[in-house]
């Protein structure tokens, strides 16, 4: 009875530690439970995954803004990134929701916003790859055969960048690696009806929106 | 002459703010991503990586820069009535102009929004060009119905044609900026009268926290070799490209101008330039920008008081709302972040479009030209002297007595800004007039503008001189 409740105790303090948006105490946290021979995977799921969560409600009922909501993600991958080190069956234990590789296309230098998706993505379980700023279509799709990823998100914040979201799409088809990914597009001038014009699969007006829009479209490409 | 003086900014906090900024040019540096430019630091004496195109500008550099720039602004218009030429930089009456590049327009008859087309950029232009209060334009619209690599070719064709005011440009693109150039040059009448009177300006916008785009540095040096002037706007965002405290927005965004300021004088000393910073706040909420929050309107002033600092031109936007219908929330940002600009004293205002830089309308536009009027009477102040306190008419009229047919009200009365949108009469004229609002009297306003106003033609020549720049650029994408 003691050592549940002394374990509960201790997941409960790793699920704090997100809910204070605290990377530090959140590393601490999960070192602690670890080694109290608790199972990381419920470590994982009761603690890191249970506030991160709890984060992401408050922050969809505008109770928290983006600040907490990156820090808290930041808790999360910090909690995450010690568990990875110390679970020696985390690769079959447990898998990532899926994998994203994000990039800014040719001819733009912008990445805050991409940096924030980044951020949630990874919050939420997504192992995620920044390939950057400036990235040509042919790199585009060079990433996509090497790295597989489920979804592939393009952004662009320039009138006169965000085409290349088109030439991107063409790069993939005539590679044949098209229709094995999920493509997203965003960025400040980017509209639904772009999106559609150019055949992506999803696109969302900000970072939170385009996290819950890559899981779900994840969701419907599996089942 | 009584007239306003807004300081937000005390002299030890703009030393601090100087201090940190040349801080963070020496510690932690800014990226410019090209060649030239960094050669050009280089043998300036800044010390660069040319790997990561990091340059650190030592404070020498700085002063040695701030010494050079001319403290004048000369805007030239290719009808030379037009010109903008002022030699006082310190007296405090702004300059006021369109800014670039919005998609979207509110039709005038259905208040819904649709896509912008050339068609509403030359009605937009037209209308800046019969403003009384708009002195320079830039292309308002990025019109939708043209190939996205046309745009602004096709944008600046109608600029120059609609508007005899000068041009700006906010530079993008090498070759779309060689093609403007070559544009203004024709409009000028060949290149040794455009280096006389060069109708362009160019904006360079800096890529916050401290880089730049590859791309708008090249298209700088390419400008100065025309004598085109430079102004520079860095628009840290709160929160996300800067700190979120004002002070470290504000002086990372100062570090950012003032490197722009170093490379321009280093590329040719004694350029024109214009020191401008557009510090904003991110809105945490959305992760968007936030345009005319009273973050945004207050750094207004506090610009005009660093431009003051360092004794250099100053320019700064004001009247870009997120307002998406011309509403009371559009007149309410309009005049707070208006009146913050103009009471701080910029020496050049640019701005007034619609949903956070996405939308614009010509009723819009006409309303905005309506409060410039209100906020020049302020400025433009008056006089306290015997005629004015009018000492004897006072005496002479006597209690109970009335003003209203005396020759000293005669002589005096049109010193009063009289507005032509807003609405003052009894409301019973008002009601049987129709009993319009003021999006009603903008429309009506911005209708008669375009049926009754052209703008100084374009010579034959040049409009086919402009167009075969355009068929040019047509043929190179299509050879791609």
């Amino acid at each position: 009875m003691a050592a549940n409740d002394s374990n509960s105790r201790l997941i409960a303090e790793v699920a704090r530690a997100i809910q204070k948006y605290d990377p530090d105490t959140a590393r601490a946290a999960v070192e602690k439970a670890l080694n109290a021979g608790i199972d990381p995977s419920k470590i994982l799921e009761k603690g890191l995954i249970v506030g991160v969560e709890d984060v992401g409600s408050k922050f969809a009922c505008g109770d928290i803004f983006l600040p907490e909501l990156v820090l808290g993600s930041k808790a999360m991958q910090a909690g995450l990134e010690v568990l990875k080190t110390r679970w020696k069956n985390m690769e079959s234990e447990w898998k990532a929701l899926g994998k994203v590789v994000l990039g800014t296309v040719k001819g733009d230098m912008h990445n805050i916003g991409k940096q924030i998706v980044a951020s949630l993505l990874a919050a939420v379980g997504f192992e995620v790859l920044d390939i950057g700023e400036d990235v040509s279509e042919k790199t585009f799709v060079e990433k996509v055969k090497e790295i597989k990823p489920d979804i592939l998100g393009l952004s662009a914040l320039l009138t006169t960048s965000m085409p290349h979201q088109q030439y991107v799409i063409t790069a993939l088809e005539e590679a044949d690696v098209r229709s094995k990914i999920i493509l997203m597009v965003g960025g400040a001038p980017t509209t639904e009806e772009w999106a559609k014009e150019i055949g992506a699969d999803g696109w969302a007006p900000n970072a939170a929106l385009a996290t819950d829009q890559a899981k779900k479209l994840l969701k419907m490409k599996h089942s | 002459m009584a007239s306003p003086i807004l300081t937000y900014l005390s002299k030890e906090e703009l030393e601090s703010i100087h201090l940190a900024s040349c801080r963070i040019l020496e510690k932690t540096g800014v990226r410019f991503p090209n060649k030239q430019a960094l050669n050009l630091f280089s043998e300036g004496g800044a010390k660069v990586h040319n790997s990561s195109s990091l340059v650190k500008i030592p404070s020498k550099m700085v002063e040695d820069a701030l010494e050079k720039v001319p403290r004048e602004i000369h805007l030239y218009a290719r009808d030379p009535k037009k010109d903008i030429h002022v030699t006082d930089i310190k007296r405090r009456w702004p300059f006021f102009g369109v800014q670039l590049g919005t998609t979207h327009v509110l039709n005038m008859k259905t208040k819904k929004r649709r896509p912008a087309t050339v068609n509403d950029l030359a009605d937009c232009i037209t209308i800046v060009d019969a403003c009384e209060n708009m002195d320079f334009t830039e292309a308002i619209i990025s019109p939708q119905d043209v190939p996205l690599e046309l745009t602004w070719q096709h944008a600046f064709n109608i600029t120059f044609r609609n508007c005899s005011k000068p041009v700006v440009w906010t530079v993008e693109g090498l070759e779309i900026t060689r093609d403007i150039i070559e544009m203004a040059i024709a409009v000028a009448g060949g290149e040794n009268e455009f280096r006389k009177r060069p109708l362009l300006s160019f904006v360079v916008l800096t890529l916050p926290p401290l880089n730049n785009d590859p791309d708008a540095v090249a298209c700088i040096l390419e400008g100065i070799k025309y004598g085109i002037q430079i102004r520079v706007s860095a628009g840290t965002m709160a929160g996300a490209s800067s700190p979120v405290t004002l002070a470290g927005c504000l002086a990372q965004a100062n570090a950012e101008a003032l490197s722009w300021m170093v490379l321009v004088q280093l590329a040719n000393p004694g350029h024109p330039f214009v020191f401008g910073l557009n510090p904003r706040i991110m809105d945490m909420r959305y992760g968007t920008v936030s345009l005319s929050s009273p973050e945004w309107a207050l750094m207004r002033a506090c610009v005009a008081d660093i431009g003051r600092f360092y004794d250099l031109p100053s320019l700064a936007y004001q009247m870009v709302v997120p307002s998406k219908l011309v509403d009371a929330q559009a007149g309410y940002e309009k005049a707070l972040t208006g009146l913050m600009a103009a009471l701080g004293g910029l020496n050049l205002a640019g701005g007034f479009v619609m949903d956070s830089q996405n939308q614009t309308c010509p009723a819009d536009i006409v309303f905005s030209d309506e409060i410039i009027g209100a906020l020049r009477r302020i400025l433009r102040g008056f006089e306290v002297n015997d005629e004015t306190l009018a000492l004897d008419l006072i005496h002479e009229t006597g209690p109970g007595g009335n003003f209203v047919g005396t020759k000293h009200t005669l002589r005096h009365y049109k010193e009063h800004w009289h507005p032509t949108l807003l609405e003052r009469r009894s409301w019973s004229e008002w009601s049987n007039d129709g009993a319009k609002d003021l999006w009603d009297r903008a429309v009506e306003r911005a209708e008669q503008i375009l049926t009754s106003h052209k703008a100084v033609p374009l010579s034959k020549k040049v409009c086919q001189e402009l167009d075969h720049i355009v068929k040019t650029a047509e043929k190179r994408l299509e050879l791609r």
